[in-house]
């Protein structure tokens, strides 16, 4: 999959600009604060209509002005995508093709991307919240039927949740009528879960593995509080075991009034086999980590769909040392499109070619756009 | 109260309403204004009117001028068959069918915690008395497929299928002469679960 070309208008530093990409390696360079970040924003706000950084879209729009707008054209076997989002009083339009689309969610599936940025470590550090979101973000954007069981599962869980907290008895036949609910959606959740973490698993295995030129020794878990059965591809051996859990635990959700059984509280744990990467790791093996986790996106991608997504590299690669670097370099599809942001070209090693480069001066104009192809 | 806010009451009034927003409010009001006499003594006395005649039915919960409502009292529908509706604008969409014959029960909503409606809330007793009065055989439940509409439907047969009596839902599937590729995921797969032989 390639991206052809953006144009941005009143986007964060930008008022107007139009980009054509190489298939290639896409370097952008820059000062800090430059806007080489809010490029890749822009194309990733096009491939799942929010920041990577998490911010709003009234903090997307240029400052002074009311709306934004982002439009991307994507290539890949199947044709030609025009994505078009847009940020109008207050809300947010998406075309396809120039045709509108009614809901925003629409937007995954089409531009596959993958970002790498400076956050991506708490993947591996931060909350279990991050990893749940991660994996959910995968497994929406290849299968749309995973995204509305994850809606339906939110609201069940928030109206089980609420009803536990205020009511003073509990009638169980609506207690258990809730739990239907989310055992129907959940376990379908967990079902594609589980087999995202045995695909990363594998990948470590083999990819990583080969790449690195010894048995990698970490591994992913994934942590659930509904009990494990020995057939996870059958939903129905997952939905009643999820069931019974549920069953046991009916008083003790009554008694502490919260939903504590099930997939919302789950977590993927990064381990050695004896030890949690996040309290023995060093930040080095856990920023490692966090990036094969994101290779494992690229290349899930890859295997489901057919697709080679293009990775978005946000100055991160230059936090590992040289020979790590490298390796990830080789990771990472050599045939894939890169956009990658660096202040410096002296900082990158000896292997990394590229097609094209963009300077960005001070003042977020785009002034260099000729090609230049270092010499090996 | 001067010509200003006399204008502003009934802009304030118009905008209330559902799916009318200022703008469109003002758009009626001048309407109004500016038509003669008859539009808006006719709409006026129609509301009034509306609001002292209709009632809701004390069997099945359906809008109506008389008790009970002409439904419950046609002889020729079968008593024996009640759907289950959150509203009575859903017995509007029924009875536009032609086909249904049996009678209704309105719940007049879903459970819902989060906007603190629960059971007690809505009109299950009634429903579980009427069960128990007549000879009722089959319960259709028609709440709207999400998820509030069928945690309200899960809750109903586990109250009615211990007195011996047939529960149902409403499938749910593929709109008639829709195109199956605008057709939303769940939908499909629903309709694809749903499958029977030909």
């Amino acid at each position: 999959m390639f991206l052809e070309s953006i144009s941005l208008k009143n986007f964060r530093n930008y008022t107007d600009v139009n980009i054509s990409f190489s298939h290639g390696t896409n370097l952008i360079l820059g000062k800090n604060g430059a806007g080489k970040s809010n490029l890749l924003e822009a194309i990733y706000i096009l491939s799942t209509s929010k920041s990577f950084r998490n911010a709003a879209d009234n903090k997307i729009k240029r400052w002074g002005t009311y709306n934004y707008n982002v439009k991307g054209v994507f290539s890949s076997e199947n044709g030609e995508y025009e994505i078009e989002l847009s940020y109008v009083k207050d809300k947010k339009r998406l075309l396809i093709n120039g045709a509108p689309e009614e809901r925003i969610s629409n937007i995954l599936g089409f531009a596959y991307c993958v970002i790498f940025f400076f956050d991506d470590i708490l993947l591996v550090a931060g909350p279990p919240k991050m990893r749940r979101s991660f994996l959910d973000l995968i497994l929406s954007t290849i299968d749309p039927l995973y995204f509305e069981y994850l809606k339906n599962y939110l609201s069940a869980f928030k109206q089980k949740s609420r009803y536990l907290r205020d009511s003073s008895s509990i009638d169980y036949n609506l207690l258990k009528s809730w739990n239907e609910k989310l055992v129907d959606s959940g376990s379908y959740i967990l079902h594609k879960r589980y087999s995202l973490v045995r695909f990363i698993n594998s990948y470590i295995d083999k990819s990583v593995s080969e790449v690195f030129g010894f048995r990698y020794p970490f591994k992913v878990v994934y942590q659930t509080n509904v009990p494990r059965t020995n057939n996870e591809d059958s939903v129905e051996h997952i939905q009643s075991s999820f069931t019974e859990e549920l069953e046991k635990n009916t008083d003790k959700e009554i008694r502490v009034s919260q939903c504590i059984i099930g997939p919302h509280r789950d977590d993927l744990v990064f381990t050695d086999e004896k030890h949690d990467v996040r309290t023995f790791g060093s930040i080095g093996e856990a920023r490692l980590s966090s990036i094969i986790l994101k290779c494992a996106q690229a290349e899930f991608y890859h295997q489901k769909k057919g697709i080679i997504p293009i990775l978005l590299i946000d100055d991160i690669l230059l936090e590992l040392d040289k020979k790590n670097m490298e390796k990830v370099l080789i990771l990472i599809y050599a045939e894939s499109q890169k956009v990658i942001t660096t202040t410096e070209v002296v900082k990158l090693p000896e292997i990394f070619l590229y097609d094209q480069m963009f300077n960005i001066d001070e003042k977020g104009n785009i002034l260099c756009k000729g090609i230049r192809k270092p010499t090996q | 109260m001067n010509e200003q806010s006399t204008i502003q009451r009934l802009i304030n009034e118009l905008s209330k309403l559902p799916g009318i927003g200022r703008k469109t409010a003002e758009r009626l009001a001048f309407y109004l204004l500016k038509e003669s006499d008859n539009v808006g003594r006719g709409l006026a006395e129609a509301i009034l009117e509306v609001k002292q005649k209709v009632k809701f039915c004390s069997v099945c919960g359906n809008l109506t001028e008389g008790d009970p409502c002409g439904i419950c009292c046609d002889p020729r529908r079968n008593r024996k068959i009640v759907c289950v509706v959150e509203e009575p604008k859903d017995i509007w969409a029924f009875e536009k069918l032609r086909t249904y014959n049996g009678v209704y029960h309105v719940l007049m909503g879903v459970i819902s915690p989060l906007d603190g409606v629960g059971p007690e809330k809505l009109r299950i007793k009634e429903l579980l008395k009427r069960i128990e009065a007549s000879e009722t055989e089959e319960i259709i439940i028609a709440t709207d497929p999400n998820v509030e509409g069928d945690a309200t439907a899960l809750y109903l047969s586990k109250l009615i299928k211990p007195l011996d009596i047939s529960v149902t839902r409403i499938a749910s599937g593929l709109p008639v002469g829709g195109d199956l590729e605008y057709a939303d995921s769940v939908t499909l797969s629903k309709a694809l679960s749903g499958r029977r032989p030909l």
